[in-house]
C-alpha cells in the first residue's frame, strides 16, 4: 500500500535536489572567491615567497604575475658611503668604478651583481659584490622616471657585517602615505629599521608598503682565475647607463600684475 | 498526471544559486580566464577606442647605452610608447590633451593605481565632513580639505575641495641578518661518526634606535574645533592675516583664471584638462568638479568623470566654489610645494562666516608663517591624528555673490 504522502515528498524533494545543489555550489564559490579576494584586498603582493630565496625567485615570480613590466628598465640610484667606488658586471667584466652615486636601468626578475671596492681597511675585505634584484616598478609621470629612481644605498653598517661571514638582506619598498612615518629623510639618507630575529624582511616590508626590490649583501668572491666568473655575475644581464637627473632648474617669480578683478579684492592701499 | 520538473520553490532556489554564482565569478581566481573576462567585460564601461600611434619622439641629446645587448638588437625597456587618446594633437611628439572626453588610462596599464606614490591632499574622504550646530566639525579625516560656510537661511553647508596629487614616492627598506652556523662531532673509540647538522641559523640583529612603524587601526577620535584656538604653534594662539600681507603676484603655477578671477576661461581648458587627466591617472575614484556659473551645459552622468557642469536654472542661496591646486605635480623628499586655494560666491546671495580646513597628510609637514589670505581672516593650526597639522582660515567678512579670494601655505614634503 502506497502512501500518497510519501509519493508527493519525494518527487517533492526530487525537485529540489538540482536548485539545492546549485546553490550550494554557489556558495561555495562565493565563500572562496571572497577569501581569495579578501586576501587580495590586504596587499599581500608576497604572500608565499621569503627574501632568503635565490636571488631572481622572487622577481621572476613578480614577472608572471603579468602586468607592464615586462621589459621595462626601472631607473634604480646605487649610492655608497663616501670614497668607495661603485661598479657593475657587464659584458664579461666590470665596468670603470665611479665615486658617488651610479644610475643604471634594470630588468625585473632579474639578478645584478655589483662591485664595491676601496672599502676601509679594517673591514676583513676590501671588496664587496652584492646582488641587487628589482622585484617591481614604479609608474612615475612620464618624463619622471630617471628623477625618482628605486634608492638602494649601501652603509657602512651593512658592509662590515657582510665582510665578516653574514647575510645582510635589505628589502627596500614604496612607503604606504598612509603608513608612512612622520620623520624626515634627508637627501641622499633611507629610512630603514631591522625585522627582527625570525622574520621574513619581505613579509615584512609587504605589511608596510610595497616591495620594490631585494638586496643581499654577503662575502662572497668571484673565482676569475680561469677567465670571467659568468656564474657569479647571472651571465651579466642587459642593463641600461643612465646619467644622474638634472636638477630642477630655478625659476624666479614673473613680475606679474597686481590683483585687479571684480572677483577679487584690490591690492590693500599702502 | 505529469508533475512538472521543478516546483515554483526549487525555480526560486535555482534562480537564486545562479545569481549567487555568477557575482562570485570574478573574485573567484580559480575559474578561467575566459569566464572571468566574460564576466568582467559585461559590468565595465565601453573601452575607448585605441588611438593611432604617437610619432616617433625626437632622439635626445642624452641617449642610453645599454651593456650586455648585441649590437643591431633592437632595445627593450624603453619607456612605454605614448599612445594619445582621440582628439589629441602632438607637438613634437608629445601629445597635448585639450578635452578630457572621458576618463583615460595609458595604454597597456590597467588600473588602479599604485596610489601609494602619490600624495593627495583635498576632497573629503571616507566620512563626509558635518558640522553640528555647536560648531563642531565632526568626519574631517587627514588629506580632507572643506570649507564650510553659513547662508541667510541659518543653514551651515559643506563644500568639499578637489583633490590635488603630487607624484612624490618615499622609499624605506627593512634588514635582516643572517649567520648561518653549523658544528660537527666525531666519536673517535667505536669509529661512529656522528655528524652534527645544522639545527638553526644564529641571527644577530643589531639594536637600533629606529622604531618599527605600527599599522595604524584606524581614527578613534575627531579633533574638535573648541580646541583650535587653544591648541598653538610656539605660543601663537591664532593669526590675523590681513590683506596686505597677502602676496599680490601669481606665482607661475596659479596662472589660471579660476584662480586669479574665479571665472573658467576657455583658454585654460587645456592645462585644466592636463591637471584633471594627471587626476584622472592618479585616482579613479576623484575627479576636479568646475562649475561654471551661469552658463547653459550640458549634463554628464556616470561614476569616473573628469569634471561635472551644472545648468543653473533658478536663483540658488549662496553657494561657495573651492578649488585647489598644488605648485608642482612632482616632488622629493625634502622640496618645497605650494598649495593655492580659490573660493568664491557662486550663489545669488552672501554667505558668511566661512571656515576652509585643510588636513595635511603625515608626508606634509607645514612651513610656520607661509600662511596667506587675500582677505582678513583667522588662521590657526592644530595637530592631527596623521603627525601633522590640520590648518584654518576664518575669513571675517561675509561674501557677496561674485566674489572670492584666496589661501595659501607652504609645506615640505617629509
Amino acid at each position: 500500500m502506497s502512501l500518497p504522502f510519501r509519493n508527493s515528498n519525494r518527487r517533492h524533494v526530487r525537485s529540489l535536489r538540482l536548485p539545492l545543489a546549485v546553490a550550494l555550489v554557489a556558495t561555495l564559490l562565493n565563500t572562496t572567491g571572497g577569501s581569495l579576494a579578501s586576501a587580495q584586498q590586504r596587499a599581500a603582493h608576497y604572500q608565499f615567497a621569503a627574501s632568503q630565496q635565490p636571488p631572481g625567485a622572487v622577481g621572476a615570480a613578480r614577472l608572471q604575475a603579468g602586468g607592464p613590466v615586462q621589459g621595462y628598465f626601472q631607473p634604480v640610484e646605487i649610492s655608497a658611503p663616501k670614497g668607495m667606488l661603485i661598479g657593475m658586471a657587464a659584458q664579461g667584466g666590470w665596468t670603470e668604478p665611479v665615486d658617488g652615486s651610479f644610475h643604471a636601468g634594470m630588468l625585473l626578475g632579474v639578478p645584478y651583481r655589483v662591485q664595491l671596492q676601496n672599502l676601509p681597511e679594517e673591514f676583513n675585505s676590501r671588496e664587496c659584490y652584492p646582488t641587487v634584484e628589482i622585484i617591481d616598478r614604479t609608474y612615475a609621470p612620464q618624463g619622471m622616471a630617471r628623477r625618482f629612481p628605486i634608492p638602494v644605498v649601501f652603509n657602512e653598517d651593512d658592509l662590515r657585517l657582510a665582510t665578516k661571514g653574514m647575510l645582510v638582506t635589505r628589502v627596500i619598498y614604496v612607503e604606504d602615505p598612509q603608513q608612512a612615518i612622520p620623520g624626515v629623510q634627508a637627501p641622499g639618507d633611507q629610512l630603514w629599521h631591522d625585522a627582527g630575529s625570525n622574520a621574513n624582511p619581505l613579509e615584512v616590508a609587504d605589511r608596510l608598503g610595497r616591495p620594490v626590490a631585494i638586496v643581499r649583501i654577503g662575502a662572497r668572491m668571484p673565482d676569475e682565475r680561469q677567465g670571467p666568473d659568468l656564474q657569479f655575475t647571472y651571465g651579466c644581464p642587459p642593463w641600461q647607463r643612465l646619467s644622474a637627473p638634472a636638477e630642477a632648474q630655478f625659476v624666479p617669480a614673473p613680475e606679474a600684475a597686481p590683483i585687479q578683478s571684480a572677483r577679487a579684492p584690490r591690492a590693500a592701499a599702502q | 498526471m505529469r508533475t512538472p520538473l521543478l516546483s515554483t520553490l526549487g525555480r526560486r532556489l535555482l534562480a537564486l544559486g545562479m545569481l549567487t554564482g555568477l557575482l562570485a565569478l570574478p573574485a573567484c581566481k580559480a575559474m578561467p580566464k575566459a569566464v572571468v573576462d566574460l564576466v568582467a567585460v559585461r559590468t565595465q564601461p565601453a573601452e575607448v577606442p585605441p588611438a593611432p600611434p604617437a610619432a616617433e619622439p625626437p632622439k635626445s641629446a642624452n641617449s642610453v647605452q645599454v651593456l650586455g645587448v648585441p649590437k643591431g638588437k633592437p632595445v627593450v625597456g624603453q619607456p612605454l610608447p605614448v599612445v594619445p587618446r582621440a582628439g589629441c594633437e602632438i607637438q613634437g611628439g608629445i601629445p597635448v590633451p585639450y578635452l578630457a572626453a572621458s576618463a583615460w588610462q595609458p595604454p597597456g596599464i590597467k588600473g588602479p593605481w599604485p596610489q601609494d606614490e602619490f600624495l593627495h591632499d583635498g576632497g573629503d574622504a571616507y566620512e563626509p565632513v558635518g558640522v553640528s550646530p555647536e560648531w563642531r566639525v565632526q568626519g574631517l579625516n587627514v588629506e580632507d580639505t572643506v570649507a564650510h560656510y553659513d547662508t541667510i537661511d541659518g543653514r551651515t553647508l559643506v563644500e568639499p575641495s578637489n583633490c590635488a596629487y603630487v607624484y612624490a614616492p618615499r622609499f624605506s627598506s627593512v634588514r635582516s641578518v643572517v649567520n648561518a652556523s653549523s658544528s660537527e662531532f666525531v666519536d673517535g673509540p667505536t669509529k661512529i661518526r656522528k655528524p652534527e647538522r645544522v639545527v638553526n641559523y644564529e641571527e644577530r640583529t643589531r639594536v637600533v634606535t629606529r622604531t618599527e612603524q605600527l599599522q595604524p587601526i584606524g581614527q578613534v577620535a575627531n579633533t574638535k574645533l573648541t580646541v583650535y584656538r587653544r591648541d598653538q604653534q610656539s605660543g601663537v594662539a591664532s593669526t590675523a592675516l590681513l590683506a596686505h600681507s597677502f602676496q599680490q603676484t601669481f606665482a607661475p603655477f596659479e596662472d589660471l583664471a579660476v584662480i586669479r578671477i574665479g571665472a573658467m576661461q576657455s583658454a585654460d581648458k587645456a592645462r585644466l584638462a592636463e591637471r584633471v587627466e594627471s587626476a584622472i591617472i592618479w585616482s579613479k575614484d576623484d575627479g576636479v568638479k568646475v562649475f561654471i556659473e551661469k552658463q547653459s551645459a550640458k549634463v554628464v552622468t556616470g561614476d569616473k568623470r573628469a569634471q561635472a557642469i551644472y545648468a543653473v536654472h533658478e536663483p540658488v542661496d549662496g553657494r561657495l566654489r573651492i578649488c585647489k591646486i598644488a605648485s608642482t605635480p612632482a616632488a622629493q623628499p625634502g622640496d618645497f610645494v605650494d598649495f593655492t586655494i580659490r573660493y568664491d560666491n557662486v550663489g545669488d546671495s552672501p554667505v558668511g562666516n566661512i571656515v576652509i580646513l585643510d588636513s595635511l597628510t603625515t608626508r606634509l609637514a607645514y612651513e610656520p608663517d607661509s600662511a596667506q589670505s587675500s582677505r582678513k581672516a583667522h588662521f590657526t593650526t592644530a595637530h592631527n591624528a596623521a603627525e601633522s597639522l590640520e590648518l584654518r582660515w576664518e575669513i571675517d567678512e561675509p561674501l557677496a555673490p561674485g566674489d572670492g579670494g584666496l589661501v595659501r601655505f607652504r609645506c615640505k614634503v617629509r
